[in-house]
Formats: structure tokens, sequence, C-alpha cells
């Protein structure tokens, strides 16, 4: 009887350690972080630009972007003609 | 692995940092030495106060393009071309290739000026700063790359030890930092003419693709987002820290009353009151800003025209794969030099019309950046400008246009100002 109770007593202690033990290797799991570099990581899926659907552009966004167009042309062309002056190409 | 999440989290930003500190400091190039040094000769620290002003300006434009390059994995030249037509990506590129080869031409100038006021031949100096930037490129070794380029930008910092052997007025400097004031003489057309320059060699065109090309590049992934963001804002600070160093250099000139002509001849003028030392100091400065100028700038050339293309564009593959990348490289670097070595060409004049050029650019640069990152169709809820981001660039494009409005008068109008 006396036996008895020592071999599961012994079988429930390794049960336990081994329990213990577990959850000691997974506590090591968890608290160690692996750090890949980005440039040796394997590469992850990015936005798809190829079939993303046409930039939404309303009519005053349109006609900014031809107001900056004239705008950009002008002044590229009053910068040089400075750049001239400043060079003494132009009096 | 590492056992600890703090170490991990380091570890993790010490890998990812690097477009953002490279895109900033390259920034401080020759040109802009010549700009801060020239604004601190002729109105001291006064203008201090611009560079508080855009340090923000420094962090939200840059932290705009390592998003958009993270969410999409592709370069700024190539988002403009798929998402607004051909006539504004073939518009954006002719600007961003002319901007930046006149930007290295300047770069080149001043190392041969820089070096031959320390009595090396520009002969010799020239050609052997562009074979020691292509050697650098050319290795198909990205890390290799970003690692020697880290050290050419942390050098940078040596502007602050020069600084503070100049001895200024903590109190002046804070002051002029912080509280915005026109210097004495008023608004004249030469005060506006280094605003506008300041403003356009700190937030230039070629930064906005130089860093999403890089980030691209690099393969930076969605988790790595916050710490490309802290990259930048160190990157941001950093420049406007050491951009200030400058101005307080200059700010000697103006104590003394010396006449400033360009960055090496203050250097020359300078050795009599503050040791020889000072003198190579700036001149070696000034060289270390244009190496990193031109490399970063010959890059983002080179990223933007392969990724229109559809060339293979990487620092991460050997010469023979992507020959048409790094050709176009070379090409930029030894054209440049050799205009360089051909003799008269006015500096000051180039430097000055390429950062008011990149200045009346940098507004259409910066709207499209803004469409993009508004573009839901494109980057999905996740990555879009949130409210407040729209808040500050609007802002942002706004200031930047009545400056280049200002600039448009004053070329139209010379005697607007006095």
């Amino acid at each position: 009887m006396e036996e008895n109770n020592m071999k599961t007593s012994t079988i429930q202690n390794k049960m336990i350690n081994n329990i213990f033990l577990k959850s000691n290797r997974n506590n090591r799991i968890q608290s160690s972080y692996e750090v890949i570099h980005p440039i040796f990581d394997i590469p992850e899926e990015k936005v798809d630009t190829n079939n993303a659907a046409p930039l939404h552009m309303t009519k005053s966004v349109k006609w900014s972007l031809i107001s900056l167009r004239v705008y950009l042309i002008v002044m590229l062309g009053l910068s040089v003609y400075r750049s001239l002056v400043l060079a003494g190409f132009i009096k | 692995m590492v056992k600890n999440k703090f170490w991990s989290r380091i570890l993790t930003f010490l890998m990812v940092f690097g477009p953002g500190l490279i895109v900033t400091q390259a920034d401080n190039d020759a040109g802009a030495v010549s700009t801060y040094t020239q604004a601190g000769a002729q109105y001291g620290t006064s203008l201090m106060w611009v560079l508080l002003l855009l340090l923000p300006v420094t962090y939200f434009c840059q932290e705009m393009v390592v998003r958009l390059g993270i969410a999409t994995g592709k370069g700024h030249a190539a988002m403009i071309y798929q998402r607004f037509g051909k006539w504004w990506g073939a518009f954006s590129l002719f600007d961003l290739q002319l901007v930046n080869f006149l930007t290295i031409v300047t770069e080149f100038a001043a190392i041969s000026l820089a070096l031959s006021q320390m009595g090396i031949n520009p002969y010799i100096a020239v050609p052997t700063a562009a074979i020691s930037l292509i050697i650098v490129v050319v290795t198909g070794q990205y890390l290799r790359w970003e690692r020697i380029t880290i050290i050419l930008c942390l050098l940078d910092a040596l502007w602050i030890a020069l600084a503070a052997y100049t001895h200024p007025s903590a109190g002046e400097v804070t002051r002029n930092a912080i509280l915005p004031n026109i210097p004495k003489g008023g608004l004249t057309s030469n005060l506006v003419f280094i605003i506008i320059a300041m403003v356009g060699t700190t937030v230039a065109p070629w930064q906005l693709f130089f860093q999403q090309s890089c980030v691209a590049d690099k393969k930076l992934r969605f988790k790595d987002l916050n710490y490309a963001r802290a990259d930048t804002l160190i990157g941001a600070i950093m420049v406007v820290v050491v951009a200030g160093c400058m101005m307080i250099v200059g700010n000697v000139m103006y104590q003394k009353n010396l006449n400033y002509e360009d960055p090496a001849q203050m250097a020359a003028a300078l050795a009599p009151h503050l040791g020889s030392w000072f003198k190579t100091g700036i001149l070696l400065l000034m060289c270390n800003a244009a190496v990193l100028g031109t490399m970063a700038i010959s890059l983002s050339s080179a990223w933007a025209y392969g990724e229109v293309k559809g060339w293979q564009h990487s620092l991460r593959v050997k010469f023979k794969d992507a020959p048409q990348f790094y050709g176009f490289y070379i090409g930029a670097i030894i054209l440049a030099a050799a205009i360089v070595l051909i003799p008269g060409a006015p500096l000051q004049l180039i430097i000055l019309s390429v950062q008011v050029l990149a200045g009346l650019m940098l507004p259409s640069a910066i709207i499209f950046l803004q469409l993009l990152l508004n573009d839901k169709a494109l980057l999905g809820k996740e990555f879009v400008n949130k409210k407040w981001n729209n808040v500050i660039n609007w802002t942002v494009i706004v200031i930047l246009f009545v400056l280049s409005l200002i600039l448009a008068m004053q070329i139209m109008l010379p005697n607007i100002f006095k």
C-alpha cells in the first residue's frame, strides 16, 4: 500500500516537473526574439499598385494641376532669366 | 536571436536606421554649407528661426515618403508615373534630373574650391573624389554603401565642435531661434533670396525621391514603419542642428565685419582669428558635405530613371546585373566632374540658382506627395494621411507657394524690396 502510494507520488512529481519544465521552455521561447535584417527577410506582399483603381480626381484637383503646370513653366522661365541676368548675359 | 524585448527593438531600429539619416545629412551638402554660412555672414544668427520652422517641414515631408515607400515597395518617380500619367511623370523626372545634375556640378565645384584652398590641385582632387564616389556605390553591396555613408553623415556632427569653438552667445542664438525676426536693414531683395535659398536647400525635391527609393531598396517592412519614422526624426533634428552650427560659424564673419564670398574664402578669412586648424576643419567638412550630397543626389537620379525605364535598379545587385542603373550613376558623376574642371564657372551664382530652382519646384513635388498620400484606392485606409497630417501639409504647401510667389515678384519687379 505504502509502496503504491510512493509510486503514485513519484509519478505525480515527475508529471509536475515535466509540466514545469515544459512551461519554462515555453517561456524561454516566448522570451527570445528573432531579429532579421529587412534585406534578408522574406519579401512581404505590398500594396498592389498595378491593379489599383484610378486616382480619384475632382474638378478642382484637375484645374489645380493645370494651373500648377502653367505656373511651373512660367517660374522655370523666370528663374532661367534671373540666372542669365545675374551671370551678365542679359543687361 | 535576443532574449530581451528591449534589445530586440534596439537591434531592429539599428537595422532599419540609415535612409532617414542619410537623406537629411546629405541635404546639408556644399550648397547648404554655402547658403547657411552666407546667411550667418550677412545676417548673424538672426535667421535661426527659419531653421527651427524647417524642422517639422523636413520631418513631415520625409515621413510621408517613408510611408509611401513601405506601403508600395516602389520609388517616388514610378508612383508619379503610375498615378498621374506620362506628362506629370516626364515633367517630374525632367525637373529632378535637371536640378540634380546642376547640383552635382556645384558639389564638385565645392570639392575643387575647398581642396584648392588646401593646396591640392583640382585636376587631382576632383577625379579622385569622382572615382571614390563610384567605387563606394558600384560594389553591389547595399549594407557596405550604407555603413560608409552613415559614417560620413556622423562626421557632419563636427560642425557642432566648430560652432562651439567660436563661443557664440547662447542667449542670442536661442532668442533668434525661437522669435521670428527680420534682421537689421529690413526686407531686402537679398534677404528674401537667402530665405528662399534656405528653404530650397533644407527641403529639396530629390530628398523625396531618394528616401522612398532607398526605403524600397532596403526592403523595409510594414513593421519597420515606426523605426523608420524615428530614423527620419533623428535625421531631421540633426540636419537643423548642423545647419544652425554652419550659421554660427558664418556669424563670426558678421561679427568681425569680414567680406563673404564663399565658404572656402570664409575659411581662409577666419584662419587668422581662429587658427589654421579651424580653416582646415571647415574645408574638410565642406568636402564631406559635397561628397555626401553628390552620392545621394546621383543615386536619387539613377533610382528614379531606373524605376521609370523599368531597369534593374538596386544597390543590392552587382554591376553586371544592373549595368544601366550603375551606368547612369557613373555617367552623371563623370560628366559633372568634367564640367567643373572647365575653368571660369561662377560657383556662387550656380549654387544659389540651384537652391532657388529647387525651392520653386518643391511646392509641386509636395502637392504630388500630398495627393498620393490621400489616394485611398492605392494605399487603403491604413497608410493614407490622417486629417492632422493634411492640415500640416497644406499649411506647408501654402507657405512654400507664398515664398515661391515672392520670388517670382522679385524677379519680375526687382525693386519691389529695397
